[in-house]
């Protein structure tokens, strides 16, 4: 028989917070049943903002919709006795268990490695944390914004007259949940091949150090720690902007040649474009755009910035939507500067239907999701259903599942277990 | 190879930059045997670009990125543009068997070379095949040539970057590349979980663009039902106040300090001395802090900038508020905690010497890393057509010969 998604038949309990949920949702698209555990009255990640039309409610929350669609929601006091009991009869049941807390709270809880373990054999346990679960900061205090300073990735991003920015969102938190998955998901082929279980440790600051784009390898070569840049990017040792003004906005379009893939290409094609309407000067259709990328090493910023001036020019004709047409009709590198609303009015994302419808029978409304991170030719991630209300499913997994009566679930929602 | 997670894996590289090569370095980390694909004619980003060591610009040899990009790897050298190059590919495919075959050039490219999904399905019908491209392989504006900035650019991730007063400044380089290099190996060994029950092989078409959108979703949202663009905010946060990046003593030093509740807020007071304006009417609740937040950072800067950015980090931590050093190039590599988890290891290569691999992002608790030095250019292209092929050396030489195997004289500009 066919599988219909990529992990059916697994089961993930998803313990994180924060953007780490991003994780259990990939899990979910893939097809994984995944449960989200809360605590009783709801995860404080239902308090993060923007919520739907602006109603500040645990319910409402857009950050939540946003990350926990695919999941089953619980909720579950696992500082109590009670919950602790049900929380390992779900581990019983279970493949993955994902947990963000401070390293050696599961411990503490009683729930370690070594209890669930003993529960279920083979479980994989894998703990996302900014530092990860050992070392001399593993136990410091966490944020976005610190995570975000720790991987270098703040210190090369902003204006270089004014201090570091980050990117205005949680993406430490949702880059750490991407990894937790790619952890998680080692560890469970490893299980298939072995039958054998294991914990395993993401430090998210390691993986968001990648996304300086190797900036730090500056340091490793050269003893030069790359510099803040704004708007611009480096030619050789030099500058060139990376984002200019055209009529109506931003685009994003660098000066580069070289014998790499597509720069000189590209170069040559905005060339050809620009002569299309009298806007490229002789000088200019001569330059061999392959030689270029060796030429700038020798050049200065002064000669560099004269090249780019019919650039400059040319960009302040076109709007950010005809620069981005042409640039995909002519395979040119280069784009609009995007924020949400040209993102959400992109006929491109449309005509891949991208976009997923998803009811919300609450809200009496359907709202349009992101889709999945790729299409598969078989067994396709899909959106099976919104993010849970809260407690949404202690009916059905606590008593359907795992067989508690309705006594007890009285008894536990009484006693503020559930 | 081993008896790591991966061992037995076979993986053909025809990935460029940083999203594939880097992905299937983690899995060959892991104990997968991967073929890196590459050619003099075009020479790979990662070895024509980026920094080099002894700041020796453009010698290949010198390229400071493989052993961030492509360590563990074998690599080839094939011109594709030649039938025999085609020939050695197909030879690898059925010969070798690999179980999964992952490029990244722009929709159509794979289909000249004859190496399109369809094609290769043919050669070994389960296999698993990984399209990574900017936009998708098909839609409007799927020709577009793009590295890391474009989608980093496209997918509002630069818009986010930045001061509200001025205009974006952009994520640095290539940010928009390694949410792609995640999830694609998520769908990887998704895909290899479900071929071992189904015996089937998928085509897996990743848009760079998708994957930073999706992972927005929220920013997605917040404009589809509220209407909002969101913008970007320096070193803000909704519902925190300090929270931001201050200056320090020294050249370019600066520490991000997070402030997220009342706790913290007693703990950053008691870490200044209690000093007489955080107790004014102003700054004692969260929002006359937000209110003022300009004025908040002011003075919180006042008092960070005669101290060093380490001692603000340790004071700030003990007592309990999130504090991190901003930390540079120099400063990740003398990092205590990526020490401790040997990020960067000494290792010998034959042109440099001794320098710094770079390890992945991961600690399992019973499987170990395989992690070996990153191939030079063409260093395997022997090992593959001998050893995994079982070519002669004479039709080796003849491969050499007609300009098949790529050699340094191909690069551009050798004479």
């Amino acid at each position: 028989m066919i599988a219909e998604t990529m992990l059916d038949g697994y089961r993930v309990l998803d313990l994180t917070e924060g953007g780490y949920l991003l994780g259990g949702q990939i899990l979910g698209d893939l097809g994984a049943d995944v449960i989200k555990i809360e605590t009783p009255g709801g995860s404080p990640s239902r308090d993060r903002g923007p919520f739907y039309k602006d109603i500040p409610h645990r319910e409402k929350s857009l950050f939540w919709f946003a990350y926990n669609r695919n999941k089953r929601g619980v909720t579950l006091n696992l500082e109590t006795g009670d919950g602790r009991r049900l929380f390992e009869k779900l581990v019983e049941t279970a493949d993955i268990v994902m947990e963000s807390f401070p390293p050696g709270h599961m411990d503490k809880l009683g729930l370690g490695y070594a209890r669930l373990v003993s529960i279920k054999p083979d479980i994989i346990v894998t703990s996302i944390t900014p530092y990860g679960q050992e070392g001399p900061k593993s136990l410091y205090k966490e944020s976005e914004l610190t995570t975000w300073a720790s991987a270098m990735i703040h210190s090369i991003t902003g204006d270089p007259d004014r201090a570091p920015a980050w990117n205005s969102y949680p993406s430490a938190g949702l880059m750490g949940g991407i990894q937790g998955v790619i952890g998680s998901l080692y560890a469970l082929f490893h299980r298939e091949i072995t039958g054998e279980g294991q914990k395993v440790d993401v430090p998210v600051q390691q993986y968001l150090l990648q996304f300086t784009t190797g900036a730090h390898w500056f340091w490793e070569c050269m003893k030069m720690n790359f510099p803040r840049m704004g708007r611009y990017m480096t030619a050789g040792f030099l500058k060139v902007a990376s984002i200019r003004p055209c009529k109506d906005g931003f685009v994003h379009w660098a000066l580069a040649g070289g014998a790499a893939a597509g720069f000189s290409d590209s170069t040559a094609r905005l060339v050809k474009w620009m002569d299309e309407e009298g806007m490229a000067p002789d000088w200019l259709k001569k330059i061999d755009w392959v030689g270029f990328g060796g030429d700038v090493v020798q050049m200065t910023q002064e000669e560099l910035d004269r090249i780019q001036e019919p650039f400059d020019a040319f960009l302040m004709t076109k709007t950010t939507t005809e620069f981005s047409e042409e640039t995909a009709r002519r395979g040119i590198m280069g784009c609009p500067v995007s924020n949400s609303r040209d993102i959400c009015s992109d006929h491109h994302l449309e005509a891949r239907e991208f976009w997923e419808p998803v009811r919300h029978p609450e809200l009496g409304e359907t709202l349009s999701y992101c889709g999945p991170f790729a299409k598969f030719s078989e067994a396709p991630m899909k959106i099976f259903r919104r993010a849970p209300l809260i407690g949404e499913h202690n009916r059905e997994i606590y008593e359907g599942e795992l067989g508690v009566s309705r006594e007890e679930m009285l008894l536990f929602k009484q006693a503020g277990v559930i | 190879m081993n008896g790591s997670i991966f061992s037995g894996l076979k993986i053909l590289d025809f990935g460029a930059a940083a999203t594939v090569p880097l992905a299937l370095a983690w899995i060959a980390d892991y104990g997968a045997e991967v073929i890196k694909v590459e050619t003099h004619l075009r020479p790979d980003i990662s070895r024509a670009g980026g920094p080099f060591y002894e700041a020796r610009m453009g010698e290949i040899d010198h390229a400071g990125w493989q052993e961030w990009l492509n360590p563990s790897k074998y690599s080839i050298t094939l011109n594709l543009g030649k039938p025999a190059g085609k020939e050695i590919v197909r030879r690898l495919i059925t010969q070798w068997q690999p179980d999964i075959l992952a490029e990244s050039f722009r929709p159509g490219v794979m289909k000249r070379f004859g190496l399109d999904y369809g094609e290769v399905k043919n050669l070994k019908p389960d296999i698993i095949y990984w399209s990574s491209c900017l936009e998708g392989q098909y839609g409007p504006h799927c020709q577009r040539l793009g590295y890391g900035p474009v989608s980093t650019n496209l997918s509002g991730v630069s818009y986010l970057s930045g001061w509200p007063d001025r205009p974006p400044c952009g994520a640095p380089m290539a940010y928009g590349d390694f949410a792609s290099t995640g999830t694609g190996i998520i769908a990887l060994i998704s895909a290899l979980i479900r071929r071992r029950k189904t015996g089937r092989g998928v085509h897996i078409d990743q848009s760079q663009y998708e994957v930073n959108v999706h992972v927005l979703a929220g920013v997605m949202m917040e404009y589809m039902i509220n209407g909002r663009i969101m913008k970007r905010n320096g070193n803000g946060h909704p519902s925190a106040a300090p929270h931001g990046v201050y200056p320090c003593s020294g050249e370019d030093r600066w520490v991000a300090i997070a402030v997220l509740s009342e706790a913290d807020w007693n703990g950053f007071c008691r870490v200044l001395g209690q000093p007489d304006w955080t107790r004014s009417e102003k700054f004692n609740t969260l929002a006359g802090r937000k209110a003022h937040e300009d004025e908040l950072d002011r003075l919180v800067g006042l008092w960070t900038v005669s101290k060093t950015a380490e001692e603000i980090e340790a004071l700030m931590q003990e007592s309990g508020v999130a504090a991190n050093v901003v930390e540079t190039g120099k400063d990740i590599y003398e990092d205590r905690q990526l020490a401790h988890y040997g990020h960067f290891r000494r290792i010998d290569h034959p042109i440099m010497g001794t320098i710094n691999s770079e390890w992945p992002p991961f600690k399992f608790s019973k499987t170990t890393d395989t992690h070996k030095r990153a191939p030079l250019l063409g260093e395997h292209n022997h090992f593959v057509l001998s050893d995994i092929l079982e070519m002669s050396e004479d039709e080796i030489s003849d491969l050499y010969a007609e300009g098949v195997i790529t050699t340094d004289a191909d690069l551009p500009g050798a004479s």
